[in-house]
């Protein structure tokens, strides 16, 4: 089951948009989180005003951290970690370091060698066969 | 080298199918200028960031303004250089708070030369453009020169920030009127966006 700060996260994430439950799911954490309702006004706004005080109210208190903002996984997690502030456009999808799967990260770069410099992190390639040392002569 | 290219190539209109608005949206976004990785960023025009990556383990800062206006007062103005005209950048920003944490972390930071790039979103996208949708939608102010702190001011009584404090930002002498973050359409750059966070 999702916690608070997952949900609101997701929430954050989306920006706006919500339905009427997701509205009714809002009001409720603005009162268990900020002790207050969503402000009364027409302006359509005031949902997503809502879910960001309670975003930045959990990541101050230390309930979202950063890396669950960035879902940054470690290195033993992801071989392929794309920079922050970088966007990979793939068979009309768009990653980030957010949802980069290695499988994605390796077909890309096999397509464009060059975007290296747009990840922080990529695994050792394996040595082509021509350029592999050529075995010593006993 | 190459001289620059003086020569005006678009025509000035008024958009009725996409008519332009003032104003921009609540959240604004910085990051500490020295922690862009420069040697990656990538450019789609002299005027547009196709990227912003930032060095390993760097992140950005969201900034929420409340009000009807928020960012107000924020402006660009153009002046003449010493050898061309240059641009300036001026970008208000209230923070309803007066604690050590936010004199520690950001004011203090600022007061002793830190520099920020500054993302605001429009609200005028230009989303409807086909040639290039969503390419107005996001700003970056202190790109060139960085964003300094040039006043603040805390006013316990102030009814404009509720008595918090009110900070100016500016970017002085910028080579170009405007530069845009798109990282080729506007759902693209909010996951650009997301992704520095």
């Amino acid at each position: 089951m999702e916690t608070t700060a997952e949900r609101i996260l997701e929430l954050y994430r989306r920006g706006g948009g919500y339905t009427d439950t997701e509205r009714t799911e809002i009001e409720a954490h603005s009162v268990s989180v900020l002790g207050r309702g969503v402000r009364k006004c027409n302006c359509e706004d005031r949902w997503r005003d809502a879910v960001i005080e309670i975003y930045m109210v959990l990541k101050r208190n230390g309930q979202i951290t950063f890396d669950m903002a960035t879902k940054t996984l470690t290195a033993a997690d992801r071989k392929y970690v794309l920079k922050s502030g970088v966007v990979l456009e793939w068979k009309g999808k768009y990653y980030t370091r957010v949802n980069l799967t290695d499988e994605v990260a390796a077909a890309y770069l096999e397509k464009f060698p060059t975007a290296v410099g747009r990840f922080d992190a990529v695994p050792a390639l394996p040595k082509k066969e021509s350029q592999k040392e050529a075995p010593k002569e006993n | 080298m190459a001289n620059c290219d003086v020569l005006i190539s678009q025509d000035i209109e008024r958009n009725c199918a996409d008519p332009y608005i003032k104003g921009v949206e609540r959240i604004g976004y910085a990051v500490n200028r020295s922690e862009i990785d420069f040697s990656a960023v990538e450019f789609k025009s002299d005027n547009e960031l196709k990227s912003l990556p930032l060095v390993t383990g760097a992140k950005a800062f969201s900034i929420y303004q409340p009000g009807s206006k928020p960012f107000n007062g924020v402006t660009t103005t153009l002046e003449e250089g010493e050898i061309t005209v240059v641009a300036n950048h001026s970008l208000p920003v209230i923070i309803l708070e007066d604690s050590p944490e936010i004199s520690a972390n950001f004011i203090d930071k600022l007061m002793n030369g830190g520099e920020l790039v500054v993302i605001l979103e429009n609200k005028a996208k230009k989303l409807t453009d086909t040639s290039n949708p969503g390419g107005a939608a996001f700003k970056v102010y202190g790109y060139h020169q960085g964003m300094v702190l040039s006043e603040g001011t805390l006013d316990k009584y102030s009814d404009d920030t509720n008595g918090g404090w009110s900070l100016t930002l500016a970017e002085s002498g910028a080579p170009v009127s405007g530069m845009f973050l798109n990282a080729g359409s506007y759902e693209a750059t909010k996951k650009l966006i997301e992704s520095l966070l």
